[in-house]
């Protein structure tokens, strides 16, 4: 029996995929999800959602920060952001992590290090979901 | 009798031109109403499964949120407007104008602060003397994300003076296809049972939490709170398209009417007119034969 995401961001279903093993980046570190898992809420961290598929191919998207619950093996992403691996702009991801990398290296007080931080993260976690799209 | 008919011709033509105004304004909110629609209907899932969510807390969200419960201090509402940057649009706007009216008839003007979103409408209350804390537009969807994280951002600095005992959402929703009805919506105090969050857990609860249960719900509650803001944001976007594309139909099949009377009147006039050359003509020719 297959686990299914729904993956959805406040305007929108980015996606519905039927996978056999599902792996979520919860904010206590990655967390994967096997069919008839028990039911779950957590929170989540910038990162990764993958699905491996029962034809063994993967699906990755790359999600900000969000909530997730499973239930009746439905892993249910409530994300405040989300692409797929393949839509994934990766100029506009390496110009943020580059704006970011510059603000954390910038001796000015006003920037916000925190804000800076979580960019920079998402602006990697962006890239890295499209290096994995690229990789197979 | 020749500088009527040249009259007649020219209020034609300023009927047509303006049918043809408003026929293009009516083509053009058909397609912003069908996309605005489209956009509401897809907001919907997110919505329908943060619900759900909030339906397994077995703790309500006051408690984890008391700065956000019922505040015994405030005495006045803040209304949230959302209504539109533009008119053209029949009885939108004036719509909410009439329910910030009742509203504040009901609580008493002292009682009542206002934040607006949508031009129109924010001039008019400014002109009628409501306490206004801003005013300014109401941005495209494209531009909404920001948008609503400020506002938000706003109205909790907004409650946290302790000023308020509730903070309510006035916008217009769509009740089936065409029919616009305003609608209030409590965005604060979080609701402290029943509706929806903080009821008991169902049947086969028990759920495991990362990293513990109280920041799943925090975090839960928080995105409740955008979320319902996007909700009422996305249903007075849609209702504004609805209600300029039936103002705008209505608008050209008036210009039709008034079109097809003054083409009737004028072509009895020239009628007339001939007729009467005729006659002249006719009575000319027999005095001199």
């Amino acid at each position: 029996m297959p686990v299914t995401l729904k993956l959805c961001v406040p305007k929108r279903q980015v996606a519905q995929v039927e996978a056999e093993y599902i792996r979520i980046p919860s904010a206590e570190g990655n967390m994967g999800v096997l069919p008839n898992h028990a039911p779950l809420r957590c929170v989540l961290e910038p990162g990764i959602v993958r699905c491996r598929k029962a034809d063994d191919s993967e699906e990755v998207f790359a999600v900000s920060t969000g909530i997730a619950m499973v239930r009746n093996n439905e892993v249910v992403v409530m994300a405040d952001a989300a692409e797929r691996g393949d839509k994934i702009d990766v100029e506009r991801a390496q110009a943020a992590e580059r704006r970011a990398r510059e603000r954390l290296q910038s001796m000015d007080r006003s920037v916000d290090i925190d804000r800076a931080e979580v960019a920079l993260k998402r602006a990697l976690v962006r890239l890295h979901a499209s290096e994995k799209w690229r990789g197979h | 009798m020749a500088v009527d008919l040249q009259k007649l011709k020219r209020k034609m033509r300023g009927v047509s031109s303006t049918r043809q105004v408003t026929r293009a304004l009516q083509m053009v909110s058909s397609i912003k109403m069908r996309k605005a629609r489209d956009q509401a209907g897809q907001s919907r899932v997110y919505r329908q499964y943060l619900q759900e969510l909030m339906e397994t807390f077995e703790t309500s969200p006051s408690e984890v949120f008391p700065e956000l419960a019922v505040s015994d201090s405030g005495q006045a509402i803040l209304v949230v407007v959302f209504a539109s940057d533009r008119g053209l649009c029949g009885p939108y706007n004036t719509n909410i104008l009439h329910a910030v009216a009742t509203r504040a008839a009901e609580i008493g003007r002292d009682h009542l602060d206002l934040v607006v979103a949508g031009r129109k409408v924010g001039a008019t209350l400014a002109r009628r003397g409501y306490t206004l804390l801003s005013r300014g537009l109401r941005p495209d969807e494209s531009e909404s994300e920001l948008f609503l994280r400020d506002l938000s951002r706003d109205l909790l600095q907004h409650w946290q003076s302790g000023r308020y005992r509730r903070v309510d959402l006035l916008y217009s929703s769509l009740e089936g296809m065409t029919v616009l009805k305003p609608a209030y919506r409590t965005w604060l105090p979080i609701a402290s049972d029943g509706e929806g969050a903080g009821k008991t857990a169902r049947a086969g609860g028990n759920y495991i939490d990362e990293p513990v249960p109280d920041e799943v719900l925090r975090q839960s509650v928080l995105r409740l709170l955008s979320n319902e803001l996007l909700s009422a944001y996305l249903q007075s976007e849609a209702s504004e398209q609805v209600a300029r594309m039936v103002a705008m139909d209505n608008a050209t099949r008036n210009a039709d009417e008034l079109f097809s009377s003054l083409q009737l009147t004028y072509n009895k006039a020239r009628q007339a007119k001939i007729t009467q050359e005729i006659c002249e003509i006719v009575s000319g020719a027999n005095a001199i034969g």
